[in-house]
């Protein structure tokens, strides 16, 4: 009674893969479009969440410069600058967004966005990606962190403090190294701004 | 219906799959640092079960016995990606809750593990309900991990704090690795003595009713 089923299960498992890869061929087609429009979108809400006076985010700013911004102020390597947005106003231009990635997170890369008027002061910072320890790096996600960015000058690199000093940022308690990225980031796109005014 | 509903009992209880199968142990490690993380893994753990279990059993007298796994890998990975490409373009709302676990599940063992003890021998509606069951299974043990150490670890459940900081410092070590193996092995000691109860109950009911006789 034992039958060589080489050949009928070679055909039924090449079929299972064809029809599975026709399914995958087809249904990316078909959502490519609405995925590049969700991403567009959650771009634009980004930059909006850190910028909220401006309404335009479409030109980008030419980065290519931007090791030599980073090695200069002694971030090479810790982060990276991967994208920057004029901030525009009913046409005019009021500042920048800039998307960094800092490597320095305790569970690996945190990528977020930066928001810094014409005037010199940061606007806002909203989190894209972040991997830290629930209850203590993730406090970086919390309102009460990232406010506190919010009004810094870009005059000159932001620092952080355990102690409680003026003018600086409060490091979130038990997560020094999140705080050291998150503020590393910032300054990294606050370096790219003060290159281009 | 008496057998649809054993199979939900199966996976909460006698056949959990976190805590007497110990299947999934990766995502259940990794995942739990919240008790809100456990349920998201553990809710779309179920969904994609449920239908991963439906798929199979419907395929499962068309995929070739001798490269059944390979059948069962195609068909799931397939199903869990096209899943997610189809939650990224039209409901990002909740890709954007549960979108993070989705990668993870592709390889969960969970999955593969049911359609090759359960689905690929029983029917389309019974794979269903066991994989209703073990995806309430898994998503109740998570929730329970998670849930016990956000509470030791931060001193919260679900992010509500519950114990305050002023009398309660947080035991950091339980929202870290090694927390997720201390809760583990304590919950599945746990649940053993439970099942070893039960186990005892039921023999003497067994010897009773032979007496009886």
């Amino acid at each position: 009674m034992k039958k060589n089923t080489i050949l009928k299960d070679t055909i039924h498992i090449t079929v299972i893969t064809l029809v599975a890869g026709f399914a995958l061929g087809l249904v990316n087609e078909i959502t490519k479009e609405p995925i590049a429009h969700q991403e567009e979108l959650a771009k634009q809400e980004a930059c909006q969440a850190v910028f909220a006076e401006a309404d335009d985010f479409t030109e980008t700013i030419d980065i290519s410069n931007a090791p030599a911004i980073l090695e200069e102020a002694g971030l090479a390597g810790l982060a990276d600058i991967n994208e920057a947005l004029v901030a525009k106003s009913g046409g005019e231009s009021v500042g920048v967004v800039v998307t960094v990635t800092d490597h320095e997170g305790y569970g690996g890369d945190i990528q977020f966005t930066v928001g810094i008027s014409n005037e010199g002061v940061v606007t806002g910072i909203s989190i894209l990606s972040i991997d830290e320890t629930a209850g203590l790096g993730m406090k970086a996600d919390t309102d009460e962190f990232k406010s506190q960015f919010v009004g810094m000058s870009a005059e000159q690199p932001i620092a952080y403090t355990k102690t409680g000093e003026e003018g600086k940022i409060d490091a979130i308690s038990g997560a020094t190294v999140t705080t050291n990225a998150m503020v590393n980031g910032a300054n990294a796109a606050i370096a790219l701004y003060n290159s281009i005014q | 219906m008496g057998k649809y509903i054993e199979r939900i009992y199966n996976g909460i209880i006698k056949e959990n799959p976190t805590f007497v199968i110990v299947l999934g142990m990766c995502p259940t490690l990794a995942v739990t640092t919240s008790a809100t993380n456990g349920v998201g893994m553990g809710l779309t753990t179920t969904a994609v079960l449920i239908l991963c279990n439906m798929l199979i059993a419907a395929l499962r007298n068309y995929i070739p016995d001798k490269v059944r796994i390979p059948g069962f890998i195609v068909v799931i990975a397939t199903f869990v990606t096209l899943t997610e490409l189809l939650l990224k373009a039209f409901l990002p709302a909740l890709n954007d809750s549960l979108g993070l676990y989705i990668p993870l599940i592709v390889v969960n063992c969970i999955i593969m593990g049911r359609a090759e003890a359960y689905a690929c021998k029983n029917g389309v509606l019974l794979s269903m309900f066991d994989g209703i069951g073990m995806g309430l299974g898994f998503t109740m043990a998570l929730t329970m991990i998670g849930a016990i150490r956000e509470l030791l670890g931060t001193g919260a459940i679900f992010g509500f704090t519950i114990l305050s900081e002023s009398f309660y410092e947080p035991i950091t070590i339980f929202i870290l690795a090694p927390g997720a193996f201390l809760v583990l092995s304590m919950l599945v000691a746990a649940q053993n003595k439970i099942n070893l109860i039960n186990e005892k109950k039921a023999k003497e009911a067994a010897k009773a009713a032979a007496k009886a006789e």
